[in-house]
């Protein structure tokens, strides 16, 4: 079995699982799984391996996929937060720039 | 006289905007940089990937480091919790120590669960809980840039 069909696999079990404890959100969450994983072939990769030559046994592979998975969500969620101080930043520096521009006009 | 009205019309509309940009500017979308938030997330990852090398030897031998180690972790997440528009960090913390989850919730879980683990799934999975705390302190340590000001 290569890295691809491993994967195959794998979200067609995951999409069953979802199917009867997430069933609305499965297809964002399948979406969401397998840009993850594809985001990490390579460490998958090592991991069939290291499956192949007996160091993991399947299931600890399956766990350290959907472990990738969470960690992905922990790196969304940091860069969506990122996003939302510099939108801060700016509100600030735009608030600022323009109450100097007010006082200036004014003459205060 | 319509020349001058516009004029009115015009300069009102900007400056209701001008007012409503300020007002928007004075409630920040994100809590703050915190410095506690930030000492407690470095001090956790440390703490959690030296326990974990231990998952190798018995639970039943380290269960007092794991409840110790869950009990800060529970702290951490209450701390993030309990700040206001904190809500990106608090879900960061719920996934991280989630035991159904897959990080380092989960993994004191299946130690828990087996009794002790293999060293080649310590090490990957001591890898991905490792790059799980670098985001909580990416995130945190990434707002001092912003210059926001009030962190606790």
């Amino acid at each position: 079995m290569n890295v691809y069909d491993f994967i195959d696999d794998f979200l067609e079990k995951l999409a069953e699982e979802l199917a009867s404890t997430l069933p609305d959100l499965k297809d964002k969450l399948i979406v969401a799984s397998r840009d993850a994983i594809l985001g990490n072939v390579s460490r998958v990769e090592t991991w069939m391996a290291m499956l192949a030559g007996g160091q993991l046994t399947e299931e600890e592979l399956s766990w350290l996929v959907r472990a990738k998975m969470d960690l992905s969500n922990l790196v969304i969620l940091e860069n969506s937060g990122l996003a939302l101080t510099r939108i801060d930043a700016l509100r600030q520096t735009i608030t600022r720039t323009f109450v100097s521009t007010i006082m200036s006009a004014t003459g205060v | 006289m319509l020349f001058y009205y516009s004029k009115i019309s015009r300069s009102s509309a900007v400056l209701a905007l001008c007012v409503c940009s300020v007002i928007a500017a004075c409630s920040p979308s994100i809590a703050p940089y915190s410095f506690h938030a930030y000492q407690q997330a470095v001090e956790l990852k440390v703490n959690s990937l030296d326990p974990m090398q231990l998952a190798e030897l018995p639970f039943s031998e380290q269960v007092k480091s794991v409840k110790d180690l869950r009990s800060r972790l529970s702290k951490a997440y209450e701390f993030a919790r309990g700040r206001p528009r904190n809500d990106h960090s608090t879900k960061q913390w719920e996934i991280m120590i989630d035991p159904e989850a897959h990080l380092l919730g989960g993994f004191l879980t299946r130690w828990e669960e087996q009794g002790h683990l293999s060293q080649s799934f310590i090490t990957e999975a001591q890898s991905i809980v490792s790059g799980g705390f670098d985001a909580i302190i990416g995130l945190e340590s990434g707002k001092i840039g912003s210059k926001q000001g009030g962190g606790s």
